[in-house]
């Protein structure tokens, strides 16, 4: 009961984020498939260098030209911006901002604060995905095209799975840091250093944007449940020590 | 004990790395009171606060809220006490109506006739957003929102800084008439001495992080005096300081001031056998009280 107020505060305050978020992956979404003739059109007209035709020919395939630009691109690199836009901000600014007290004097247990502001930021994230995502198969269908979509449902698993880990990390940042800024910094630092293993093939299964991508349900290797349970779980880890130090700390 | 008293702490300490802000805290507020909290900046007032809503917790001791252990049974006090911040910050973007809905939502006791009655008293416009609100109107919201709860419990910390004295002055009305109304308790910190001696009917001294002072303010009219006494010779009264209740005797010009906490016709007596060529007795005001415990740098008067 006393944490309802919270739930619909929360939702009022991030509305705006999400609109935001909402508009721009929405329009990246529908533009990629609406964009897919006068690509094709391009690759025929226009002369391309020897060390890109390979790469020309994949791009011509309407199923490669969706995957490699929305999921394989645009997909988890927007969805890492917005998982630490989204995180990084949910108790440093209101330490910052210093309502932290005016919020904590209410009956409304810290754990509680801490579950509803994390369920409801990383849910406005998750439309996000999902919508846009949406909107790109409503396009691809539109424009008369195919793409399956037991593949687009495993793709969009893969980053929420992926995201949740940025996202987790960043919220654990925001109970680290009493500015928001730095903690945006801080964990688009992290997230930046989350693609190192995805540098190298030898460690790539280590690269939460590899996995973020779905390669390996385009190549049709499958669905890859242990990456999934292993982000989850590191997703649930990092909710447990931000949750244990916010809990702990003094405002 | 514990019943009787809204706030009760024991040994209560806050150590912030190195910087001891509330050292061995034992503080008693007894319910239906409305105690004044002084100290000087930095005194520990506001750390002391927010132990007992458990928005830091103690380094040692214990502290008790309306029969409520302030960090295990902290959301049952919280549920029961109403807070205003010093320069309270609230949410910026909110309407007056949604922030008021929030709190409607978040308290369960929550009486939105008494919330409604301090907004219109105040003339809040309720649909203007908390941003485009003046200092003074957002104090006046705080302070509505914490009676809308209906608190046996009001905690206001340093509740006035910054308004005007006919805004201080309607703030500490509208509390004097709740009190009278309801029977709450009120605790309330301030360095603003003329405040407290108005409103307050007890008054506690911080200084260090420790009670240097606990009085009510007909105690402090009663029993505190200061003896200004005048000798034709050079004769010293410094033979009185062993009297019990001599709190300080002080030389000044050609006579000397002695304090005195409930000893006064003891003191007559003895002054009476060195023949002094003239006596006052002075009642001690609380700038007085507040000088010699906390070294007097309040804002007086």
């Amino acid at each position: 009961m006393a944490g309802k107020g919270l739930w619909i505060k929360e939702i009022q305050a991030g509305k705006f984020k999400f609109l935001i978020g909402l508009l721009v992956f929405g329009v990246v979404g529908v533009f990629i498939p609406l964009t897919y003739g006068t690509i094709a059109r391009l690759m025929d007209t226009v002369p391309i260098p020897a060390q890109f035709v390979e790469q020309a020919k994949l791009l011509k395939d309407y199923g490669f030209y969706i995957w490699s630009q929305w999921f394989g691109k645009n997909l988890y690199q927007f969805a890492t911006i917005m998982a630490v836009i989204f995180g990084s901000g949910i108790i440093s600014t209101e330490v910052s901002k210093k309502t932290i007290q005016f919020l904590l004097a209410k009956p409304i247990r810290r754990q509680e604060v801490f579950m509803i502001k994390y369920v409801v930021n990383y849910s406005a994230l998750a439309l996000v995905v999902i919508i846009s995502t949406l909107a790109l198969y409503i396009a691809v269908i539109t424009t008369g095209h195919s793409f399956p979509f037991t593949v687009i449902m495993q793709n969009t698993v893969m980053a929420l799975a992926g995201s949740s880990v940025i996202f987790s990390t960043s919220v654990y940042f925001s109970t680290v840091f009493d500015q928001t800024l730095r903690s945006v910094l801080v964990s688009l630092a992290v997230a930046l250093m989350f693609s190192i293993p995805g540098l190298f093939s030898v460690v790539r299964d280590f690269s939460i944007y590899y996995h973020m991508s779905g390669y390996e349900i385009f190549i049709g290797k499958g669905f890859p449940f242990i990456p999934v349970i292993v982000m989850i779980i590191v997703s649930g880890v990092l909710y447990q020590m931000a949750n244990r130090r916010f809990s702990r700390r003094d405002f | 004990m514990t019943a009787e008293m809204a706030i009760l702490t024991r040994g209560l300490t806050k150590m912030y790395k190195d910087i001891l802000a509330v050292n061995g805290l034992d503080l008693e507020v007894r319910r239906g009171s409305i105690y004044g909290f002084l100290g000087p900046n930095g005194a520990g007032k506001t750390t002391t606060i927010k132990l007992l809503l458990n928005l830091t917790y103690p380094t040692s001791g214990i502290a008790t809220v309306l029969g409520h252990d302030a960090v295990t049974e902290s959301l049952a006090v919280r549920g029961r006490v109403g807070y205003v911040a010093e320069e309270p910050v609230i949410y910026e973007y909110m309407r007056v109506s949604d922030l008021v809905d929030f709190c409607r939502r978040t308290y369960t006791n929550w009486d939105m006739a008494v919330a409604g009655r301090y907004l219109d008293l105040f003339e809040l416009p309720v649909g203007k957003r908390v941003k485009e609100l003046s200092k003074g109107m957002k104090n006046q919201l705080a302070l509505s929102i914490a009676l809308g709860s209906r608190p046996e419990l009001l905690i206001l910390d340093e509740p006035t800084g910054g308004l005007d004295p006919i805004k201080t002055r309607e703030f500490f009305k509208v509390i004097l008439e709740q009190v009278a109304e309801t029977g709450q308790t009120v605790f309330f910190s301030s360095h603003r001495l003329y405040e407290v001696e108005r409103v307050a009917d007890t008054v506690g001294i911080i200084h260090k992080g420790r009670l240097v002072f606990n009085k009510s303010l007909d105690e402090i009219k009663s029993n505190l005096k200061k003896v200004r006494v005048v000798f034709n010779e050079e004769t010293s009264p410094t033979g009185l300081k062993d009297v019990p209740g001599v709190n300080s005797i002080i030389r000044q010009g050609r006579g000397w001031i002695i304090e005195c906490d409930g000893c006064l016709e003891e003191i007559k007596a003895k002054l009476g056998e060195i023949n002094p060529v003239d006596i006052e007795v002075i009642d001690m005001t609380l700038e007085d009280v507040f000088t010699r415990y906390a070294g007097g740098v309040g804002d007086g008067r």
